[in-house]
């Protein structure tokens, strides 16, 4: 038995001022790939391609000088962030019959009673005449009778 | 002269028809539709962001693509 866990390759092609990654849309797909790269357009040139059936390709060019070093980088910070918006995506898709449910019932259902109305209505259906526990009756009436 | 290939699948095309508008100052630029992708040509870009302009307006793009999508979900 391999107790190693498969892992997944996340290829990558280095170029002048430019890294190239093509991903595997059944690993990652491409509303969260879209989201990863919303995050880096501030950072770099982000330009995305189908260079095949089910895959993405994804390039990062820097906006100014970048070394390979710096290049390396940049992909390794974007395959993290990927797997984030992968994990978000998967439980935005796992979670959302859920939602959905909780959405509808609490648009969908009977408007509950406002307490105040509840509280009313029992009111309404006491009978004030009856005081067992003597509730109206002053406390002085009480406590006098008590000690006298 | 340079062209961006936009895919259907990956880009909106509303997104791509803002970013030609929002750089239409800067270059000439003329949008082709094709079955499955959005060509943009650029010609004459202005010397000063000629560099830049492709990249530029391809983030716009990818920026606004997420942004409708967004929106569409909500």
């Amino acid at each position: 038995m391999n107790d190693v866990p498969e892992t997944v390759e996340l290829p990558y092609a280095l170029a002048e001022r430019e890294v190239q990654l093509t991903l595997d849309e059944e690993v990652y797909p491409r509303d969260a790939v879209l989201g990863c790269a919303y995050l880096f357009v501030d950072r770099c040139y982000v330009f995305l391609t189908r260079p095949g059936d089910k895959q993405l390709g994804v390039r990062l060019r820097a906006k100014g000088e970048a070394n390979e070093a710096a290049l390396e980088a940049l992909a390794g910070e974007f395959a993290n962030e990927l797997l984030n918006q992968v994990l978000r995506f998967r439980i935005g898709e796992s979670s959302r019959r859920l939602r959905e449910y909780t959405f509808a019932k609490a648009f969908f259902s009977q408007p509950a009673r406002t307490s105040i109305d509840a509280l009313l209505a029992e009111l309404d259906a006491e009978d004030l005449a009856e005081d067992p526990l003597e509730i109206q009756v002053p406390w002085q009436k009480t406590a006098g009778a008590e000690n006298g | 002269m340079a062209e961006l290939r936009f895919t259907r699948s990956l880009y909106d095309e509303g997104a791509v028809r803002r970013a030609v508008e929002a750089f239409g100052a800067l270059a000439k630029l003329e949008l082709t539709e094709h079955p499955h992708e959005l060509l943009v040509l650029i010609r004459d870009p202005h010397p000063r962001y000629a560099a830049v302009l492709e990249d530029e307006l391809a983030n716009y793009a990818l920026t606004a693509t997420v942004q409708n999508r967004a929106k569409g979900a909500a």
